[in-house]
């Protein structure tokens, strides 16, 4: 899956990216929620949209606008449903999602995102927001999207949850070339988990990058008001303050390592 | 000292199992644990929500021989999960209104009002609608209109889950400030083990049982047993604790610059 978009303006955004689904994308900075809303495509802004090689055109928007999912920051209930396989009828029925065996389906999303089976007739309000939070890429994941837009996916995610999430989320990626894009604030997360990174500010793309290259730049990221991981600024001041040549990586046991080999 | 409140042997379907702890008068106490370990029911049971029998006292009585009204002005309980709603238009209308519940001469309310303004920082939200601030300004006016009523404990449920780490920072700031000039105590549940560490007492609740507890930091750094029930440490813990074993430092430091200097003398 690959998405262009180019000279995009729309409430005073302007911006050129390409996105792939040879990465995770990580997208972060102030305004980082406002990118996110404007790539789920409800509103077809100005400039050049393709997908796949395919012009998006007022004609054709809706098509595309439903190949795309978006996983909100908080579980938004429906009033009047109750029950999770409520809320994935819905959506089944909103959407005109051709689906042969639906409850077979709606079970199959929630053992993908790591659920029993058997919640599926529990009622939302009983679910923990941990739950909430996986119900919702589950109901995500129904539509068959070639865009997964995540906000905040790992909030309220225990570890084990976490790495669980993010493991669908490779899988989705590597076998089903999903386009994965993950927006938030936790600098953490997003070094740890993305490929690439878009840092946003003042409604332009600000620095879009490799994510360990882009991370790497620390002054530059600070100097500019964003948030760098402490894994990253433990290596950067020992590199600067002690002149040690250390590495940066992602996995602390290689922290680690390369610390024993330097001491 | 005297506890403030006692819990003895709480069981609660298959959730608790005999757990009991104290919690002491201007403390900080967090919970934590993995996923659906119960730490909202928890909450909800200390605070009253769901009843129980002989098994939590609060100043040396049983929570169900408490009159309401009075168990509602010496507790204060926060679940941001229940979506609690502002009846008023405006921040501004809302604190008003709580401020005229509690306070009666015209001066001392507009005095009130000015107080928490500041103490809070939400001079630019007075004009807007409470429903449809920040979740981080829902909270502190939540902490306010709550802090109005003078109680002697306050039962939060993961107020921190949805806020950044900035935001996370002056929270936990504001509720030291709050505790040092009230002399409130708080339990605060929390996923979050970097939260914890800045709380007096840490409990770990797993598999219905009350696992460890402790003072904060000598609890995160028994990081094999937090990892096997799913918690993950915060970074410069996890690190010290790993630098450790390979007798690279001597012990836990929480500050980038001085374990850097501790490594590379």
């Amino acid at each position: 899956m690959e998405i262009k978009l180019e000279n995009i303006k729309i409430n005073d955004w302007e911006f050129s990216t390409e996105l792939s689904s040879e990465n995770i994308i990580g997208i972060t900075g102030p305004e980082y929620e406002e990118l996110l809303e404007i790539l789920r495509l409800e509103t077809l802004p100005e400039g050049n949209i393709t997908m796949n090689e395919t012009t998006i055109t007022s004609e054709n928007h809706m098509d595309y606008y439903k190949t795309i999912s978006i996983i909100e920051k908080e579980f938004h209930k429906i009033n009047y449903l109750n029950t999770i396989k409520e809320h994935m009828d819905y959506i089944i029925n909103y959407y005109h999602l051709q689906i042969k065996n639906i409850e077979k389906k709606e079970k199959d999303s929630l053992k993908i995102v790591g659920l029993d089976e058997s919640l599926l007739d529990r009622n939302i309000t009983t679910l923990s927001r941990s739950e909430k939070k996986k119900v919702e890429l589950a109901i995500g994941l129904l539509s068959n999207p070639d865009i997964i837009i995540l906000d905040a996916p790992f909030r309220f995610l225990d570890n084990k949850s976490r790495k669980r999430m993010i493991m669908v989320l490779r899988k989705l990626k590597e076998q089903f070339h999903k386009l994965i894009i993950i927006g938030t604030l936790d600098e953490d997360v997003l070094y740890q988990y993305t490929d690439k990174m878009l840092f946003v500010k003042n409604k332009r793309i600000f620095l879009e990058t490799p994510t360990e290259e882009g991370y790497e730049r620390v002054d530059y990221l600070k100097r500019n008001g964003f948030q760098v991981p402490e894994r990253v600024l433990f290596t950067y001041k020992a590199i600067k303050k002690k002149k040690v040549k250390i590495e940066y990586h992602k996995d602390i046991r290689d922290i680690i390592k390369d610390v024993y080999k330097h001491v | 000292m005297k506890e403030l409140l006692e819990v003895t042997n709480l069981s609660y379907k298959d959730l608790f199992e005999n757990i009991s702890f104290q919690v002491e008068p201007e403390k900080f106490i967090t919970i934590s644990g993995a996923n659906n370990c119960g730490k909202t029911t928890l909450i909800r049971i200390l605070s009253g929500q769901i009843p129980t029998t002989q098994e939590i006292k609060l100043l040396g009585m049983y929570i169900e021989e408490y009159p309401q009204n009075l168990w509602k002005e010496i507790t204060g309980t926060i679940i941001p999960q229940d979506n609690p709603t502002f009846l008023f238009k405006t921040v501004e209308e809302e604190l008003n209104y709580t401020i005229h519940l509690f306070k009666k001469a015209e001066e001392e309310k507009k005095e009130t009002y000015k107080e928490i303004i500041k103490k809070y920082k939400l001079t630019k939200y007075q004009k807007k609608n409470p429903n449809e601030v920040p979740e981080f300004i829902k909270i502190k006016i939540l902490l306010a209109e709550k802090l109005l009523g003078s109680p002697q404990i306050l039962f939060l449920d993961d107020i921190c889950g949805e806020l950044d780490i900035k935001e996370k920072k002056e929270m936990i700031n504001l509720l030291r400030t709050l505790q040092l000039e009230t002399g409130i105590s708080i339990v605060m549940t929390t996923s979050d083990l970097n939260i914890a560490l800045e709380s007096d007492y840490l409990l770990i609740i797993d598999e219905k049982k009350l696992l460890l507890e402790g003072e904060p930091l000598s609890i995160i750094e028994k990081d094999n047993v937090l990892n096997k029930i799913g918690l993950e440490l915060p970074f410069m813990v996890d690190l010290s604790v790993k630098l450790r074993d390979y007798n690279l430092v001597e012990k836990t430091e929480l500050d980038i610059d001085r374990l850097v200097d501790n490594i590379w003398k």
